[in-house]
């Protein structure tokens, strides 16, 4: 009935005379207005918003003096806006608090009140980017019975319970987007597989609306050529960038796989393949014979409007415009335009994250091909625009376990790890990497330790 | 006047789309006029803040447009160009009543035209129109569903 009756609509409706393709655009347009239309306008626009700017000074002046009146050194304000977080564990409980600049620990109070939950169940803890939604999930079982989640949701502000978020269908939450407004993760077939991590994958997915939990839209399960290596997701979850290889073909080592792009958006249309220049996953046979893959580094900038990807002998770094899907690849070297290349080895494990305005890349080195620790805890500052390396630093001693750039760009956090003696050091960094400040943590070896929220301190 | 790019590539899809997108309008709103200025409302609208991705853009521009609609029509204007308005208003009036899908949509209430019309005309999936208004996938289901049976018995909504 369905067709037929669609038949009929297009069949009938196409009948509907349009006007004249001239008219179908209208003549003014909004963008890009004619400066010589507003000659008497221009001088009054501007004392308007001259006046405008002077009463919202006055006027945020006296609404911070009157707010402070009525939260005077209010603990959990000063905490929440000046420190940065340290998760220690996934339940949300145990948080440090460290002051940004000092790194001196300001934990009296913790941000979320939450006692330690029973070791029997599994949890999970997810921040958005802007620090304003946590979401703490608890996975228990009760004897043979279902898995059961219970899924809190804070505000990551002032750590107050916003709701409790119960999905419409069965979920496991792998995405939280930037604002915190929105969830997006594979569907689960039953309750037991909430809390069962997928990794990248093109079956079928949910976006729900945090905290209420109402399916925004289903996203179909589809056919993808090759392999998917990692997926990650735009701010506002709503396209996905799924980077695949061709399959691996049989145990021949070193194979180099060149890498590809499709691009999913929540209508369900996929572009691509776009090709990646230079960009392979690198493979060999570890000891024990079985193959490995050392993976191109990746980031997504802070607005989701660049991708980075930077080849595993760091030589080269493509740069993707997300709005036009245009590949730049740029060649990495010094500034001295030397041609050395930033490592010596061929094939190393690398972590890559965007300053905070987008314009350079933090890259640092982690295993090598063959299993061979390159935890040197040398950084790099590579110019997005050139490739240019400004700045290095090798004072860090440790493996780098994670790295977060503030929101006001002017710091970069740290955390390295260290075996002998085993342990955890925070540092600051300037956006340089001029080392600052640093401050060694408790043992935290059986737990996530990840600089979670890093806001731009007060002046 | 000179447009950049982007504008030109806007204009592009739009122009792609406009037909179909003008033509559920006016079966939508049973005003061509309004319909035309709507969707001029919404290519302007999509001028200063394009769609994310320019997958569903009929979609978008039909959703847009309709919610113009909804303001312009709450708005009470003063056309200088009346005379010709009614005189184009008459000719659809009568086109759609002739067709029996014109007839069908004057039983339906606005929304659920808007619904149906999405759903039939611009080939739009239960998803997308629940994401287009803002509402659960059920709820397009049932009101679908509902204007199906209205259709079906030939039940006039009271306007």
């Amino acid at each position: 009935m369905s067709n037929d009756l669609r038949d009929l609509f297009k069949r009938e409706l196409d009948q509907i005379p349009l006007r004249p393709a001239e008219t179908w655009v209208p003549q003014r347009r909004r963008r890009g207005f004619d400066v010589s239309t507003l000659a008497w306008q221009a001088p009054l626009a501007i004392a308007v918003a001259v006046v405008v700017v002077i009463v919202a000074i006055i006027g945020g002046r006296q609404l911070a003096a009157f707010r402070d009146r009525l939260v005077p050194s209010s603990p959990s304000r000063a905490v929440v806006a000046r420190a940065i977080y340290l998760s220690t564990s996934n339940n949300g409980s145990g948080w440090i608090q460290i002051d940004p600049i000092t790194l001196n620990d300001l934990s009296t109070k913790p941000l979320l009140d939450i006692a330690p939950s029973s070791s029997t169940g599994s949890h999970s803890t997810d921040v958005s980017a802007d620090g304003s939604t946590i979401i703490v999930s608890d996975y228990s079982v009760e004897g043979d019975g279902p898995m059961t989640v219970t899924r809190r949701v804070f505000d990551g502000r002032t750590g107050k319970l916003r709701g409790y978020l119960v999905t419409e269908v069965p979920m496991f939450l792998e995405y939280l987007s930037a604002d915190g407004s929105l969830g997006l993760g594979p569907v689960a077939q039953n309750n037991a597989q909430v809390n069962r991590p997928y990794g990248p994958s093109n079956r079928e997915m949910v976006l729900v609306a945090i905290p209420e939990g109402r399916v925004v839209r289903h996203l179909g399960a589809f056919e993808m050529p090759g392999q998917i290596v990692t997926a990650p997701v735009s701010p506002d979850l709503k396209t996905r960038y799924f980077f695949t290889t061709p399959p691996l073909l049989g145990q021949a080592a070193e194979q180099p796989l060149p890498m590809s792009l499709y691009v999913r958006s929540i209508d369900d249309v996929t572009v691509g393949p776009i090709a990646l220049p230079d960009i392979a996953v690198r493979t060999a046979l570890d000891s024990g014979g079985a193959p490995v893959r050392v993976l191109p580094a990746l980031a997504l900038s802070a607005d989701g409007t660049r991708l980075a990807v930077l080849s595993t002998d760091g030589r080269t770094l493509d740069v993707i415009d997300t709005r036009t899907l245009a590949v730049t690849t740029v060649a990495v070297r010094r500034e001295e335009a030397s041609p050395a290349p930033t490592a010596s080895n061929d094939a190393t494990q690398r972590g890559i994250r965007f300053s905070a305005d987008g314009t350079a890349l933090f890259t640092w080195s982690g295993t090598t091909l063959r299993g061979l620790p390159d935890s040197t805890g040398e950084m790099q500052r590579i110019e997005v625009a050139t490739g240019f390396i400004t700045a290095r630093t090798s004072v860090l001693s440790g493996g780098i376990w994670s790295l977060t750039v503030s929101p006001d760009g002017n710091s970069v956090y740290v955390i390295t790890r260290t075996n002998q003696p085993q342990g955890f050091t925070l540092r600051r960094l300037t956006h340089n990497l001029v080392l600052t400040t640093e401050r060694a943590l408790l043992d935290s070896r059986d737990t996530a330790l990840h600089v979670i929220a890093a806001p731009t301190p007060r002046p | 006047m000179i447009k950049r790019t982007e504008d030109l590539d806007w204009e592009r899809l739009y122009r792609q789309v406009y037909p179909s997108v003008y033509r559920a309008l006016v079966a939508t709103l049973l005003d061509a006029d309004l319909a035309s200025d709507a969707l001029q409302e919404a290519f302007l609208a999509g001028l200063d803040r394009p769609p994310v991705h320019d997958a569903n853009i009929a979609g978008w521009l039909f959703r847009v447009a309709v919610r113009k609609a909804g303001r312009a029509r709450r708005r009470p204007a003063l056309r200088l160009d009346a005379t010709h308005a009614a005189s184009g208003r008459d000719q659809i009036d009568t086109l759609l009543d002739r067709l029996s899908v014109g007839q069908l949509l004057r039983m339906l209430t606005h929304r659920q035209r808007s619904i149906i019309v999405a759903y039939f005309y611009l080939d739009q999936t239960q998803e997308e129109i629940a994401e287009l208004l803002g509402v659960r996938r059920g709820t397009v289901a049932a009101t679908i569903s509902q204007a199906l049976t209205r259709m079906r018995k030939g039940e006039s909504h009271v306007q």
